[in-house]
């Protein structure tokens, strides 16, 4: 049972992750010499430094240097677009938890006993920490962003009901259990080479080359791994390879950084809290004539990347349905805290939880079943070509929608109505315990919203003896990235998996590359990584078409075997060993972009999407009246991932997608003091799901259906994101099960602490 | 005395010569042995990705006991004599996985591969106590690893199938050599490190004997250490340096459990894990409360008694020891003194123990037959959290149904754990039955004015404060109640629950 494991589908690192042999930065194995670097962080949110003492420092036992703004060859920023998050602070202070300075030291100890002896004089600011003080100031970071369709303001009025409200939705922390890390070694010629924890390598390359005054070509990143990412590594290790860069480039001698948790939570930017307003018109069955919602967003102290977190969630806040007058607003609030990032969904998630929410007042309103109300607002399915096109209120047709068709399914899988008159019988006579039971359905857009990104390379190397290399600009976060490509390119030579080596991601094999974000990991590179090994394959078989006298296309790579004319002529290996001797390139890269999308920034219309993903979920939950406590109990998932390269992969992304997106909805909070202190900087306080949160039961299902109808790899379809937002089904359980306990609607606000709970039923 | 660290290392022994600060075990398996599968998440002993396992002798029990531990916050020292198992030295060979390693492989149960060998070791451990994990055990098993990725349902489906090997395909017998080991050491002189540096000093005085603690209490300002769990924080959050400990996990007679018709002793080095199995099988509100208290890792190390003498108002074992009446034998030299456990706590961060004192035991009597006993604790997460309200009840009853005595105290209400006298004093004479609701509720706010902090705010600890009493009065006249953590709810959701269960 024990011996040599070999299964296409465990994931590629499987092994090292069990026995402990998985590398991440932390653990690569460094020369003694190797110095590590501690962080002097800001203790107020929001003011100037007047007097600066770090000579003290300097002189503690095994400190070999202090670092500043005043050290940076180039440019003070590690930001990704904008220019405006500076590595260490000069003159001000911008946020509670800001790099200042930073120790160079023997050992981490040496620095932690050193840090107690900086001293910084600070004149402070009152801080701007919350969306309410934000809006008063009106600290806008840019004009606010709108997609609109119809007239709302006019239309509106042709409404049977109107209805108002708010929800507030709370950020959350990425808690990748592996903390931000990176390491740079000095080479020749003012060369360095970064080995970081990062979703963006090229972004790594540039930001280190601008910072060190170099170009390009004099900086290599290395990631083989991250111990998890969700968005907080995108750009996120910008800061502490940069800080490294600096370091290693003024000592001569490599440096790591690895943040401990409490200063990764402190520094680094979470998922954008939002306040979400509505205004909706809607007729006696419940169908949406006009929709309004804005969002204002707390992006923390700088752009990053909200501008494009706000396009995504205004693309995502009509979620499923087809509303024909609606206007999105989202306003981009700058405030003193870690500026806001990227995470699973980007935006997205908040826009539709806002949807939902719209839906599921519609409901209350009307005294109707909220899934009856979805239907009846749902985008039509795309199974007649002859049908009535739909677009998205940024004008992009939705050609694969099916919607209706999964959430009817699941509606019958789940027994999702039998269980919802069970649960109301159940709340009449129950006096402390309510349950509550939800359908929400998920829809969402796959591709970048900036064109550029859609784009990837990757690098495949046949060698005489029939084993390959692969390399590719996507990055391994656990995702399983690497293990799908490796199974397109063997796939593409009829050979096992384990023939087929995965290499680092690095700027050096494979340049320019984008972010592994957006869902789009496998999409981008494992197409590219099929091109690369497809035009070996080519040459391979044009020369053994030419050596056996018969077409290239007669040549079958089947089974790390050659077969011409039904008939075995020799193995994968021997194949490449003929090949090399009859002089032919084994070595290919492979290129892919995205095809027929576009986007009018302008008219803020076009096809920013490729296609998309579609899922819904059944929760049901049970809540204590005396403490708000709550349990999931069980929860139906329904989920399109097209025709899957990898199902345990793909089945795991939703499981943990999902439970990720009940942590974010039910016990993540971030608290910040007024002082802009963050509380919960250690899972102390900051709680994400532990064992026993997971629901007790699970149905988890692909949906069935013909695969992408797009032309991806495999036919199939992205699966990194969606599945987070399927969570949204157990915070309208928990609005089920309080409104069993008032008259009025339970306007509940996320996250559905218990506490949040309990007080909501009043 | 003893300079050098005696101890076993994935089966080889290490003599590891005098340390100069207080190196946690993490890292001393990370930077020294250059065993990097133990990682750091948290390193305050809340995640898990640093747990290894450990075999240790247990006086109260009289043999070695395994455990999963949280190797970031133990001091190296702390594991003199021991037996340490790491991630790296579960497999027989390159090729031959432990059957714990397979399972996860075969489950699809790491993504990131970060939090993995935590996990990998916690089940390792269950493998060394014979546990054959099943049904919720599993939840108490994971509650002390969190993993970001995988949303926990294949980790559970390779405990499952570790819960399914049969008894006779468990090989657990390479035990045999680490437990010998560790019994061979328990022959050895006590460690006792005392380095001095340019600047600093360090000293670690880890006596076997009780007689050897009160001297260097008496003589010295050291501080005193059991399971780390709270100071292993001191040094990894804080960033303390602290120049002499006095570890007290050696000493033979503090290691004890003594049970007889009245009452339960347990010593200063008794692990939760220990006074959990013995004292819950007698209150069964408190074994709740102790398998959320921590984390399995958290409850082998932490002792009971140092839960009670950090004094922490939010400490879970103290309201529920004030409730039952317990007392605490507090040491000097020869001498020795009895107080209740509540005379204890003074002030915030202020306890009732001078220089040269230290906690010998705490006395829980046990429950007379018309006595009854409910605790409950409230917090943001139900497992592996800290509690925002902390409620214990005990109430004698009369065979009428009225209030005789009632000891009611709290967590989290106050800067102390301290008791509800107002309300204890109210109740006394009422039906049980037929409270008076709307006094008590006064009562129990002239007993407290909680504050707002990151766990809860004032209003949600008032409220829930008192809906705890509720809960506990109707639980005890038998009247419908809730509780949502653990298998009891079961019943409530009715055929929804168990629709599904083949699925797991």
């Amino acid at each position: 049972m024990s011996k040599s494991i070999v299964n296409e589908d465990f994931h590629d690192s499987a092994k090292l992750h069990v026995t402990g042999r998985a590398i991440y930065v932390d653990d690569i194995p460094v020369p003694s010499s190797c110095l590590h670097i501690l962080l002097g962080l800001s203790k107020i949110a929001n003011g100037k430094i007047m007097e600066m003492e770090l000579n003290d420092v300097k002189k503690m036992p095994g400190i070999i240097d202090v670092i500043t703004a005043k050290d940076i060859p180039g440019k003070n920023d590690a930001s990704p677009i904008f220019g405006d998050d500076p590595i260490f602070a000069e003159n001000e202070v911008i946020y509670n938890g800001q790099v200042i300075f930073a120790i160079i030291a023997e050992t981490l100890e040496h620095a932690k006993i050193a840090i107690k002896e900086a001293k910084i004089v600070y004149s402070e600011t009152p801080p701007i920490i919350t969306l309410a003080q934000a809006r008063h100031k009106e600290t806008l970071l840019c004009p606010p962003k709108i997609v609109s369709r119809g007239d709302f303001s006019s239309s509106i009025h042709h409404s049977d009901h109107i209805i108002e409200g708010e929800i507030v939705i709370g950020g959350q922390e990425h808690f990748y259990l592996e903390g931000q890390a990176a390491l740079a070694v000095p080479k020749e010629n003012k060369d360095i080479q970064i080995f970081v924890s990062s979703q963006h390598p090229s972004e790594i390359q540039h930001k280190v080359a601008a910072v060190l005054s170099l170009a390009l070509n004099n900086v290599s990143v290395e990631v083989r791994r991250m111990g998890g990412a969700f968005g907080g590594k995108e750009s996120q290790a910008n800061l502490p390879a940069c800080i490294v860069a600096i370091a290693a480039q003024k000592t001569g001698k490599p440096c790591k950084l690895v943040y401990d948790r409490d200063d990764d939570m402190r520094i680094t930017g979470k998922r954008h809290d939002f306040i979400s307003a509505y205004k909706v018109g809607f007729d006696a069955n419940g169908v949406i004539n006009a929709l309004r919602i804005q969002h204002d967003m707390r992006c923390g102290m700088s752009m990053d990347l909200s501008a494009a977190i706000a396009e995504r969630a205004l693309m995502h806040s009509e979620n499923s349905y087809y509303i024909p007058n609606v206007e999105f607003i989202a306003n981009l609030y700058k405030t003193n805290t870690p500026s806001n990032t990227a995470f699973r969904g980007f935006g997205g998630p908040q826009g539709m939880l806002a949807m939902e929410r719209v839906i599921d007042e519609i409901a209350h309103f009307l005294k109707l079943d909220p899934l009856t109300i979805r239907k009846r607002n749902f985008y039509l399915d795309n199974k007649n070509p002859m049908q009535k096109e739909q677009q998205t209120p940024y004008g992009q047709v939705v050609k694969d929608c099916i919607i209706n068709d999964l959430v009817n399914k699941l509606e019958y899988s789940s027994n999702y109505l039998s269980r919802r008159k069970e649960i109301e019988r159940f709340n009449k006579t129950s006096k402390l315990i309510k349950r509550g039971i939800a359908l929400t359905p998920v829809k969402f857009g796959i591709s970048f919203n900036k064109l550029m990104l859609n784009q990837a390379g990757a690098l495949v190397n046949v060698y005489s003896d029939g084993s390959v290399y692969l390399n590719h600009g996507g990055t391994e976060m656990g995702q399983g990235l690497f293990t799908k490509v490796r199974k397109i390119v063997a796939s593409t030579f009829g050979i096992l998996s384990n023939n087929v080596k995965i290499s680092a991601t690095d700027t050096n094999k494979v340049p320019n590359t984008s972010a592994t974000a957006a869902s789009s990991g496998t999409d981008l590179n494992g197409m590219a990584a099929y091109l690369a090994a497809f035009q070996i394959k080519e040459r391979m078989a044009a020369y053994l078409g030419h050596l056996y006298q018969c077409e290239s296309s007669e040549v079958i790579f089947s089974r790390g075997k050659i077969i011409i004319f039904d008939e075995e002529k020799m193995t994968f290996s021997q194949a490449a060993e003929k090949c090399w001797m009859g002089r032919i390139s084994l070595s290919s890269t492979g290129f892919y972009k995205t095809p027929d999308i576009y986007w009018d920034a302008e008219k803020g219309e076009g096809r920013p999407f490729y296609y998309f993903v579609y899922g819904a979920a059944v929760s049901e939950i049970v809540i204590d009246k005396l403490t708000g406590e709550s349990r999931v109990v069980s929860v139906d998932i329904l989920h399109d991932v097209g025709r899957s390269i990898n199902p345990s992969i793909d089945r795991g992304q939703i499981e943990g997608g999902f439970v990720q997106g009940l942590g974010w909805l039910s016990m993540e909070e971030l608290v910040y003091a007024n002082d802009g202190t963050l509380m919960t900087h250690s899972p102390a306080t900051y709680k994400i799901p532990a064992f026993s949160d997971s629901p007790i039961n699970w149905n988890v299902e692909f949906y069935k259906g013909d695969g992408n109808i797009e032309e991806t790899i495999n036919r199939s379809k992205a699966v990194g994101e969606p599945p987070f937002m399927l969570a949204m089904s157990v915070f309208f359980a928990y609005s089920h099960a309080l409104a069993s306990l008032k008259e009025s609607y339970p306007s509940l606000n996320s996250p559905a602490t218990a506490e949040q709970l309990y007080f909501t039923q009043f | 005395m003893r300079e050098n660290i005696s101890l076993m290392l994935n089966g080889n022994i290490e003599q590891i010569p005098p340390i100069n600060s207080a190196v946690t075990l993490m890292n001393w398996l990370r930077n020294n042995k250059n065993l990097t599968g133990t990682k750091e998440g948290c390193a305050e002993g809340d995640c898990g990705a640093c747990t290894v396992v450990i075999g240790k002798y247990n006086h109260s029990l009289g043999r070695v006991t395994w455990s999963a531990v949280n190797s970031c916050i133990l001091f190296l020292p702390m594991l003199d004599g021991c037996s340490i198992r790491t991630v790296e030295g579960l497999a027989y060979s390159e090729d031959e996985l432990h059957p714990v390693q397979t399972a996860f492989i075969e489950k699809h149960a790491s993504q990131c591969g970060f939090c993995t060998p935590g996990f990998v070791m916690s089940l390792y451990g269950a493998w060394c106590k014979k546990q054959k994990p099943e049904g919720s055990d599993i939840d108490n098993l994971f509650a002390g690893n969190l993993c970001r990725c995988t949303g926990y349902l294949p980790i559970k489906k390779a405990a499952l199938q570790i819960g399914a090997i049969p008894e006779e395909e468990r090989d657990t017998s390479y035990l045999n050599i680490e437990e010998e080991f560790v019994i061979q050491n328990l022959k050895n002189e006590p460690l006792s490190i005392d380095v001095k540096n340019e600047k600093r000093q360090f000293r670690f005085d880890a006596p076997k004997n009780i007689k050897m603690v009160g001297p260097i209490l008496q003589e010295k300002d050291p501080l005193i250490l059991s399971g780390a769990t709270d100071i292993g924080l001191w040094v990894t959050k804080k960033h303390m340096e602290i120049g002499h400990f006095l570890y007290l996990g050696d000493v033979k007679e503090l290691n004890f459990l003594n049970e007889n018709q009245k009452a339960f002793e347990i010593g200063a080095s008794v692990s939760h894990e220990v006074a959990m199995q013995k004292l819950g099988s007698h209150f069964e509100a408190l074994l709740e409360l102790w398998r959320r208290f921590g984390s399995e890792q958290v409850r082998a190390s932490g002792t009971v008694v140092g839960n009670i003498a950090n004094g922490s108002p939010i400490a879970d074992i103290s309201p529920a020891f004030i409730a039952l009446g317990a007392s605490l034998t507090i040491s000097h030299l020869e001498n020795k003194r009895v107080i209740p456990i509540q005379s204890f706590f003074i002030s915030y961060g202020k306890q009732d123990l001078k220089k040269g004192e230290f906690i010998k035991s705490v006395y829980v009597p046990k429950l007379e037959k018309n006595q009854r006993f409910e605790c409950f604790k409230i917090s943001r997460r139900f497992d592996q959290d800290i509690s925002a309200v902390m409620g214990a009840f005990l109430f004698s009853i009369s065979e009428d149904g009225f209030i005789e005595k009632a000891q009611i105290a709290y967590g989290g209400m106050a800067a102390i754990p301290k008791e509800a006298s107002n309300l204890s004093e109210l109740l006394i004479g009422k039906e049980l039955g037929n409270l008076p609701l709307d006094d008590c509720k006064k009562a129990l706010k002239e007993d407290f004015q909680p504050i707002t902090d990151v766990r809860a705010s004032r209003e949600y600890r008032n409220d829930v404060a008192f809906n705890l009493f509720v809960k506990a009065c109707d639980k005890i006249s038998g009247k419908p109640s809730s509780y949502l953590p653990g298998a009891v709810f079961e019943n409530v959701s009715g055929n929804s629950v168990t629709k599904s269960q083949q699925n797991v």
